[in-house]
């Protein structure tokens, strides 16, 4: 297509809109023109048959004679011509009609008082004329004939306004097709940048530059994107790493549990314990991928979240209920501090009991034997706050920042069983409720962690 | 027996819930797609279904939704392989009557038929259930072994009122979870053995018989035959 490209449209828009807009103004001034040239020459008709009747009235019918010939011959006399007519339009007096015969050969409509003025382009004459025919206070009628070059001034201007029109047409196109390819410069070094992007070169950002505002944008808007897109490739890749090892571990157990107990000679009982050890390995291994799933799903906005109005103070309390006898076999004291009355938050119960079984998972995993693990709830600046404490080794503070990094492990826990993803879920889940998590450890006495979301 | 209509195109799935079956008790009838298990549910009298969700020729949902609009009460359990509450949601819209993800436990399987059948069969609901010396009043919410009254949580509680209603059966951590706590989850430290082990200290020790078992690496069962 001709006009596929941007620039070519802009071009023909603006040329068109050029040539429209002077043609325009060409023909206002075109009527102006020729509506003053009229009534200059009329004008300057009707003054000389003032002229001549005083002259007639002052000097008689030799005064008119003689004017006749003086006016003529100053003007030209194939340029203009007198006449005086006796009432019934006969010639009286006349200047020099050599040139004027076609002219006069038809008869002219002669007014029965006042004046007139017509235009006549005779067969035969050069020009069109313009002629004004006066009925005297006695009855005769004096004419005058001029040539009516205004045509000629016309056209010499139509002819310039041509000329120079076409000129700024071609100029105004190439002027048009120019700055709109320079417009669209920009627009083509970012679709550039954006293929090279698309053909997987993630680490070029476009150059900024001085290519006008919106441009400017447009790759500053390109640039974040192609950040975005390369952070999370490189999180995907982590991920995909990490997801990879962590489900190879299971997959190795059971596969080397499976392989000795087949090629040793194995009794009943053994075969019984490589069962057991499938069955735990897989659910282990489905536990795993639903909570990447459900992690992928929440942090993508994916998660059909139901919101309704729940029971904080009973979520916490049925989790410390469930945890407490697992507590208690590790020798860990677990105390809940929750009011009587019910603490109604908006929220998804399930992902809220997710958020609070984590939590307890974390504490009851790294508090020592004979430790103590206390959760509060309590209401704080138009938060629930929701505290799970214990007095274990705490968090070193390299790791207080990153320990809701999906699959980051620290050190401490690299020996403790765990996927790395539940305090990733407790964020994300937190996010989802419009509140926050964080972790208070002085990497000593124990840590707290506090998740807040708003009422 | 129970008459069992398998629909699942996966044959090695189909032959482990169908030699599963067959040792429970039930006579199961296997068809591999959509159609063929709409055709088998509209010629036969089965006493429930279980359905694959993605099938060929015609998915689960489908075969299901066609099966209602006959007027069929059929009792159906979806298989699924995806858990979403969306995904749920249009087992349920369809017209299935539960809804199992893949891979599941088989005794939650056998439970759920069990639950499915039972339904469809209503029976009215004991309020005093009794296993061996064990005595469990729902309505005094009290428990007695041999006599004797045992002070029980109320969590525990609804733990063993689980247990016994479903007496004999291996009961998997998820469905405890899922039952007793509302847990559609599975936590990774083993809380639910903890709180078995607790119940059993509560009913078992010291009193002669033991009641609660534990079926390692499958879930536990309450029996006074084993």
């Amino acid at each position: 297509m001709l006009f596929s490209t941007v620039a070519r449209r802009l071009t023909l828009s603006y040329t068109l809109l050029f040539g429209v807009l002077s043609l325009g103004a060409f023909l206002l001034v075109y009527v102006h023109i020729a509506h003053d040239l009229n009534q200059q020459t009329d004008d300057r008709l009707r003054a000389t048959i003032r002229e001549l009747v005083k002259t007639r009235a002052e000097g008689g019918r030799a005064g008119l004679e003689e004017e006749f010939s003086v006016e003529s011959t100053a003007t030209g006399k194939e340029r203009v011509f007198f006449r005086l007519l006796d009432p019934a339009g006969r010639p009286v007096i006349t200047s020099d009609l050599a040139s004027w015969k076609s002219v006069l050969r038809s008869p002219l409509p002669l007014p029965k008082s006042g004046w007139r003025i017509d235009r006549l382009h005779a067969p035969g004459h050069e020009y069109p004329t313009r002629i004004i025919t006066a009925r005297l206070q006695d009855g005769s009628l004096l004419q005058a004939g001029v040539a009516d070059d205004k045509d000629e001034v016309l056209e010499s201007y139509r002819e310039t306004f041509a000329t120079v029109f076409l000129l700024t047409l071609v100029l105004g196109g190439i002027g048009a097709f120019l700055i709109a390819r320079r417009a669209m410069a920009g627009v083509q070094e970012v679709t550039a940048a954006a293929a090279r992007i698309a053909a997987g070169d993630l680490d070029q950002p476009i150059s900024s530059g001085n290519r006008g505002a919106e441009i400017e944008a447009l790759a500053a808007m390109f640039n974040r994107m192609q950040q975005r897109i390369s952070g999370l490739i490189n999180e995907l890749k982590g991920v995909i790493n990490n997801v990879a090892h962590d489900l190879r571990m299971p997959i190795t157990r059971m596969r080397g549990v499976a392989e000795t107990t087949l090629t040793r000679d194995a009794d009943r009982a053994s075969y019984r314990d490589m069962a057991v050890t499938v069955i735990e390995e897989s659910d282990r291994l489905v536990g795993q991928i639903n909570t990447i799933l459900e992690l992928a799903e929440i942090d993508a906005g994916l998660k059909v979240m139901t919101m309704e109005r729940v029971d904080l103070a009973r979520i916490v309390n049925m989790a410390v209920e469930l945890y407490q006898p697992a507590a208690e076999d590790r020798d860990i004291s677990l105390t809940v501090r929750v009011g009587r009355q019910p603490f109604p938050v908006t929220g998804d119960r399930n992902s809220l009991q997710r958020l609070l079984a984590n939590l307890l998972d974390n504490a009851v995993k790294f508090t020592p034997a004979g430790g103590e693990i206390t959760v509060t709830l309590r209401q704080e600046n138009g938060c629930a706050l929701l505290s799970v404490a214990d007095n274990g080794p705490g968090i070193p503070p390299q790791d207080r920042e990153r320990i809701f990094d999906r699959f980051y492990r620290g050190d401490a826990s690299r020996s403790i069983s765990g996927n790395g993803l539940g305090l990733a879920l407790v964020r994300s889940i937190a996010q989802r409720h419009h509140g926050t998590v964080a972790v208070d450890s002085d990497g000593i006495n124990g840590s707290c962690f506090l998740v807040r979301i708003p009422l | 027996m129970a008459n069992i209509l398998l629909v699942e195109d996966d044959r090695k799935t189909a032959d482990f819930i169908r030699s599963g079956l067959a040792e429970e008790g039930f006579s199961v009838h296997h068809a591999t797609d959509g159609q063929t298990g709409l055709d088998r549910a509209l010629e036969d009298a089965f006493d429930a279904a279980i359905v694959d969700i993605m099938l060929p020729v015609l998915d689960g949902l489908d075969l299901v939704e066609q099966l209602r609009s006959t007027g069929s009460t059929l009792p159906i359990l979806f298989l699924s392989g995806r858990k979403t509450v969306e995904d749920r949601l249009s087992g349920f819209r369809a017209g299935g009557d539960d809804y199992l993800v893949k891979p599941f436990s088989f005794a939650e399987l056998v439970a759920r038929l069990l639950a499915l059948l039972r339904r469809s069969q209503p029976a009215s609901e004991q309020s005093l259930l009794t296993v061996a010396d064990l005595e469990l009043d729902l309505l005094g919410r009290k428990v007695f072994r041999g006599g004797q009254e045992i002070e029980l949580q109320h969590r525990e509680f609804s733990l063993l009122t689980y247990l016994l209603r479903h007496r004999g059966r291996v009961i998997s951590k998820m469905m405890i979870l899922e039952q007793v706590w509302g847990y559609d989850f599975d936590p990774q430290t083993n809380v639910v053995e903890a709180c078995i082990c607790r119940l059993r200290d509560k009913i078992d020790s010291g009193k002669g018989q033991r009641l609660i078992h534990t079926v390692r690496g499958v879930g536990y069962v309450l029996d006074d035959k084993r």
